[in-house]
């Protein structure tokens, strides 16, 4: 039973994801930092929990990405649709996480070198949109999501190459 | 850890701080521009725009509403981006406007270079302008004090913002934030009385 533990937070994440984005639309600052806090936690725990309790899974994986992927469109979709952001950082988003369901191909999920802190990148983005209000901050934000993004094309496409050498 | 993994966390780290220097360079570069006249049969006064248009168009958008609506007065308006190209004699201008973005929770770095080159304002009416996401209280006061410093007499002083509600009351009816902002800046450039009426 505790085994479901980690999945069950994650998929508690996934649904703040629509709190988090209504929150920011409704200019509900401390309902916005709660669900986004609570993100953060879930995001902690179920990683570490699935791996005390012997529960990684392929399954546990792609719903820890989906749910991480879900909290940072609705919080991106939110800033965007206020201002904060160009519409196209979420289309950016939204084509780094079609690569890695594409390039995972449904089986174990494949997790590149660079791509690994694009979903911590996204967090800190939001909480520090939320905490610091400042233009600098959003012009440091898109930079960043520029530069990784990019990076993580590169590091991921390297990757594949690599292993299918390897394969072969 | 593994040679690979620091070199790929270097690599992060670079792009970060990649990120992070264009930003500074970005928001204290100064944008240089002509002098736009607006209105220029106007015989209400004669004003003086000097901003910093920012990153987003939102700079633009407010100081664009402001005189649209000191024009609506009779203002002949004289518009230009802080740098240092920008007018400096004041004496045949009836009032000033600055305004630029705030960045690191300060007005953008060109407004304030601008300012400090007028050197004493001998109670010129002056209007603020000034944006930001939200924090943008300290940013105001800022530009107040050194205004003040300059002696320049301020006639408005506005802090608008894209995240925090510019008007709660116009929020809640469903008003765009932005267009509240630009709405409010044409309010208060209306009350400035023409100076040659």
């Amino acid at each position: 039973m505790r085994r479901l533990i980690p999945s069950q937070l994650s998929a508690l994440r996934a649904a703040a994801a629509p709190l988090l984005g209504y929150a920011i639309l409704q200019d509900r600052w401390g309902w916005a930092v709660a669900a986004f806090a609570f993100a953060c936690l879930t995001d902690a725990a179920d990683g570490y929990l699935a791996r005390r309790f012997r529960a990684v899974s392929s399954v546990g994986a792609y719903l820890d990405v989906t749910a991480d992927f879900l909290v940072a469109l609705a919080g991106f979709a939110a800033f965007a649709r206020r201002g904060v952001y160009p519409a196209w950082t979420l289309l950016l988003m939204i084509i780094m996480f079609a690569q890695f369901l594409v390039t995972s191909g449904g089986g174990r999920p494949v997790y590149d070198p660079v791509g690994k802190y694009y979903g911590a990148f996204l967090f800190v983005a939001i909480g520090a949109t939320l905490l610091l209000e400042d233009f600098a901050v959003h012009a440091a934000v898109v930079a960043g999501l520029v530069g990784l993004t990019l990076a993580s094309l590169a590091s991921r496409s390297i990757h594949l190459l690599r292993q299918r050498r390897m394969d072969a | 850890m593994t040679g690979i993994r620091r070199g790929i966390v270097a690599a992060v780290l670079l792009i970060l701080s990649g990120a992070a220097a264009w930003v500074v360079y970005r928001t204290n570069q100064q944008v240089v521009s002509g002098v736009t006249v607006v209105n220029p049969e106007g015989a209400g006064g004669k004003a003086l725009v000097v901003y910093h248009p920012g990153l987003s168009d939102f700079q633009e958008r407010v100081t664009g509403a402001f005189v649209a609506a000191l024009v609506t007065r009779g203002w002949r308006v004289e518009q230009t981006t802080a740098s240092s190209r920008a007018p400096t004699d004041l004496s045949g201008y009836d009032l000033l406007v600055v305004g630029g973005p705030t960045y690191w929770f300060t007005p953008a770095y060109s407004v304030r270079r601008y300012v400090a080159r007028l050197g004493d304002l001998r109670g010129k009416p002056t209007a603020i302008l000034i944006t930001g996401a939200g924090a943008v209280s300290r940013s105001r006061s800022v530009m107040e004090r050194q205004v003040r410093a300059a002696h320049g007499e301020i006639v408005v002083s506005l802090a608008l913002t894209t995240m925090r509600p510019n008007d709660e009351a116009a929020m809640l009816a469903g008003e765009d934030n932005r267009v509240t902002a630009e709405r409010m800046a044409g309010e208060a450039a209306r009350r400035i009385p023409p100076s040659h009426p």
